[in-house]
């Protein structure tokens, strides 16, 4: 219950400021518009929309595995957008990602792959000998208990199902100690049964934390499920941004295109 | 099609057959170049058969193997210092080719760092390793460092290459989620790239170590010490017996060497990890590896490194020759300069076509050879046991001995010039085209020859129409394969008489005309550029 709130933050201001977000992948065809946006309540906050509207670029902006063509992002103070090199990477430490695929690494087993979230504080001797700190360790174990995986800890990741890896894709993202967890489509390799848990511990991992999760997702009733805010983007711009209930038809019509599929 | 169809099942069937004309003008272009191409080698039946008449009483005086007390303390020698060569070859080019195969890997470093590395990988590979060990016993003097300093060239070259290969190859996406979580480079390395692409890792160095063990008794023919400098010295004294003695030698230690960097391979290829978590007092404990593993695997790393340090401790290197090193090899390169274009049109231009005919018809007459060896290996063709074992055996015989030990025989059988060249690099090639080929056969679907068994196909028409069209992509590429490292063989074989490029290079050297040596250099560096685009060129359209 306490592991994921036992390094919680100290009370800063941890809100993400998102300013005037604008980027082309060709030059003069923006991907994203003018995007601007302020996320601090914890809890999942979810991006809803149709296929290429830029909900991945804008996540994959946030934590720079996409350079924005303009804009700031502001977090803690910094503005993300501006970093390079050592700074970035000291940034990056603070956003837990979590991927579609998983991204897990195959060949090494769960307990690596979770302890896979500490490179960014560990030096690169610790990782290769897999010296790691004995507290890691010990919150790597807690961590994989609370996901439900205790048993399969010494298991290769190319061994489990793709709930058991995202699972871990989760706990090696808490294990940063984030002030803020981006996940890209968690849910869209999984089966709806699967998907469900997933959400559930995304927003468990949230509340427990006190952060904000953003989730990328093409279902919009399990959003609507989870989330405490959704914001539904098209063509690069923002079209909703409140709270589930406040989500009619006629902004789904807006977003998504059309009506007849929502019968 | 013709003008009257008189039914749509004779337009299927003359559509379903045609004949095809580019493939009958490509066969008869071929046996027209074959011919053309014997005659300006100089393969007569006569010469043949007066050939096959030496090598007779050449056999007869190799048997029995001279097991002398004196000859076998020189072999003895000969193969520790070949071992010696080896291992530091081995250890320091594996070393010296994990960072610039990094750095030449496109999906990880920026393209500045690529390019210089990439051209720094080829620049090594271009040349044999004899030609570099010639190069280097100019520069630090005959004997072992030589050929270290030669085979770590190749090794860097081999391995930096396929390490490049193997990390453009492996998946990115636990990579970018590395960099997500504010990993540091060196950690992305270690967590992400170590773990994809150790076990491919593991089989090329493996590799590279029997293949060190092979050309370390090729480099010594040349000057560059161990066993290929007994050999050469045998084979000048007309010791023919002790020369069989050294070559079943170095088939016994090529074959100790696959059975080790087999082993090596199963210790380390499948790192599935079997560690288990233990309850401590202060929380879980974990290790990655159970006990033994570990004594396993510390076992092995103190095993390399003893090697290594025996290596060192032991192998003769006269510091004096190293200190002068630098200061040779800029003289080396200065005598070079200007090269001698006027040696070109009278001796190199004839010895290059030599060179690409002994190359061509070499890997031709090799396909011909290794086809029905790999038919006796392919466990799916040949149900036999033993027929299978024999089959393997010449398979690693002909590869253990390399084709310029080859050519010293077949220059003995057939007198100095190219035919010695072609039967060398054919011989020697069976070994490595029927290996692939065999592994081809194996690969292929049983699905269509049981279908055709079934229907009573007697075993010929089961290998035309059953295992033909299956292995025919990888034929055509095991043949262009093996014709391009057959024309960088080819070109040096002229240094022990079987014709080409070597001759004029061998030539050049002995009356120390170093701007006709720089000529051949320029001119072979060239060879293997074409030849390569060409492969290239012919691989992309082909299969």
């Amino acid at each position: 219950m306490s592991q994921f709130s036992a390094y919680a933050a100290p009370g800063q201001s941890r809100a993400l400021i998102i300013r005037n977000l604008v980027k082309e992948y060709r030059k003069g065809v923006p991907v994203l518009r003018d995007i601007s946006l302020t996320i601090s309540e914890p809890g999942i906050v979810a991006i809803i929309g149709p296929s290429g509207t830029g909900k991945s670029t804008l996540i994959r902006c946030i934590n720079r595995l996409v350079d924005p063509t303009s804009g700031s992002i502001m977090l803690g103070g910094t503005d993300l957008a501006k970093l390079q090199g050592e700074a970035l990477r000291i940034a990056r430490r603070r956003l837990g990602m979590v991927f579609q695929e998983y991204n897990l690494v195959e060949r090494l087993t769960v307990i690596e792959n979770v302890l896979c979230g500490r490179l960014g504080y560990v030096p690169a001797w610790r990782a290769w000998t897999r010296r790691f700190p004995e507290a890691d360790i010990a919150r790597a174990f807690a961590l994989l208990d609370s996901v439900g995986l205790e048993e399969l800890a010494t298991r290769r990741a190319d061994e489990l199902s793709g709930g058991q890896r995202q699972r871990v894709g989760i706990a090696r993202a808490v294990m940063q100690e984030p002030d803020l967890i981006l996940a890209d489509e968690p849910t869209s390799s999984l089966d709806p049964k699967t998907s469900v848990e997933i959400m559930e511990l995304l927003a468990k991992v949230g509340r427990q934390r006190d952060i904000p999760v953003l989730v990328n997702i093409h279902n919009v009733a399990l959003a609507r499920r989870y989330a405490t805010r959704m914001i539904g983007m098209s063509k690069g711009v923002v079209i909703y941004d409140g709270p589930p209930s406040g989500l009619q038809d006629s902004h789904l019509a807006e977003i998504y295109g059309g009506e007849g599929w929502m019968e | 099609m013709s003008p009257v169809v008189i039914s749509p099942a004779a337009g299927l069937r003359a559509r379903a057959f045609p004949p095809n004309w580019s493939l009958r003008i490509g066969a008869a272009l071929f046996v027209l170049y074959v011919i053309y191409a014997a005659g300006i080698v100089d393969i007569r039946w006569e010469r043949f058969v007066q050939g096959l008449g030496n090598g007779t009483r050449f056999l007869g005086r190799m048997f029995p193997p001279n097991l002398a007390p004196d000859k076998l303390q020189l072999l003895w020698q000969g193969m520790i210092e070949s071992l010696q060569i080896a291992i530091i070859a081995t250890g320091a080019g594996i070393l010296l080719a994990l960072p610039i195969g990094l750095c030449a890997a496109r999906n990880l470093m920026p393209w500045p760092v690529t390019v210089l590395s990439r051209g720094f990988i080829a620049l090594l590979r271009t040349f044999h390793p004899v030609i570099v060990a010639i190069l280097f016993v100019k520069a630090v003097g005959f004997g072992a460092l030589a050929g270290i300093l030669a085979l770590i060239v190749a090794t860097i070259g081999f391995i930096a290459k396929l390490i490049a290969e193997a990390i453009e190859e492996m998946s990115m996406r636990p990579i970018e989620a590395l960099r997500a979580a504010g990993s540091p480079f060196p950690s992305v390395v270690v967590m992400g790239v170590v773990p994809q692409v150790l076990p491919r890792f593991i089989g090329f160095a493996a590799y590279q170590l029997d293949s060190n063990l092979r050309n370390s008794a090729l480099v010594g023919l040349v000057g560059g010490g161990g066993i290929g400098a007994t050999l050469f010295t045998a084979f000048q004294r007309f010791d023919y017996d002790f020369v069989l003695t050294i070559i079943l030698a170095i088939i016994l230690a090529v074959m100790a060497g696959e059975i080790l960097s087999a082993f090596m391979r199963r210790v380390y290829q499948d790192e599935a990890p079997s560690g288990k978590v233990k309850r401590g007092s202060s929380g879980p404990v974990w290790h990655r590896f159970t006990a033994s593993e570990r004594s396993l695997r510390l076992a092995f790393w103190a095993l390399a490194a003893v090697a290594l340090g025996w290596s060192f401790q032991t192998i003769e290197i006269i510091p004096e020759f190293l200190y002068d090193a630098p200061a040779q090899t800029v003289d080396l390169f200065a005598r070079m300069w200007p090269i001698d274009w006027a040696y070109f049109p009278k001796t190199v231009q004839l010895a290059l076509i030599e060179t690409l005919h002994t190359a061509t018809l070499g890997t031709i007459l090799a396909i011909g050879m290794a086809t029905p060896v790999a038919l006796m290996c392919a466990r799916n063709v040949t149900p036999s046991a033993l027929i299978n074992t024999i089959g393997r055996f010449i398979l690693v015989a002909t590869r253990s001995v390399h084709t310029l030990v080859w050519a010293l025989f077949f220059v003995a059988v057939f007198g100095p010039g190219a035919l010695a060249g072609v039967m060398a690099v054919a011989v020697h090639s069976i070994g490595f085209t029927g290996k692939f080929l065999a592994e081809a056969i194996e690969e292929a679907k049983a699905g269509p020859i049981e279908a055709l068994r079934a229907a009573g196909a007697p075993p010929r028409a089961i290998l035309l129409k059953g295992f033909w069209p299956q292995v025919k992509p990888a034929f055509l590429a095991v043949s262009l394969f093996r014709w391009d490292i057959n024309v960088r063989e080819s070109a040096v074989l002229g240094l022990v008489g079987a014709g080409g490029l070597g001759v004029a290079l061998q030539a050049a050297m002995d009356n120390l005309y170093w701007d006709q040596v720089g000529l051949v250099l320029v001119v072979i560096f060239a060879v293997v550029v074409v030849t390569e685009i060409v492969t290239a060129t012919l691989r992309a359209k082909v299969i």
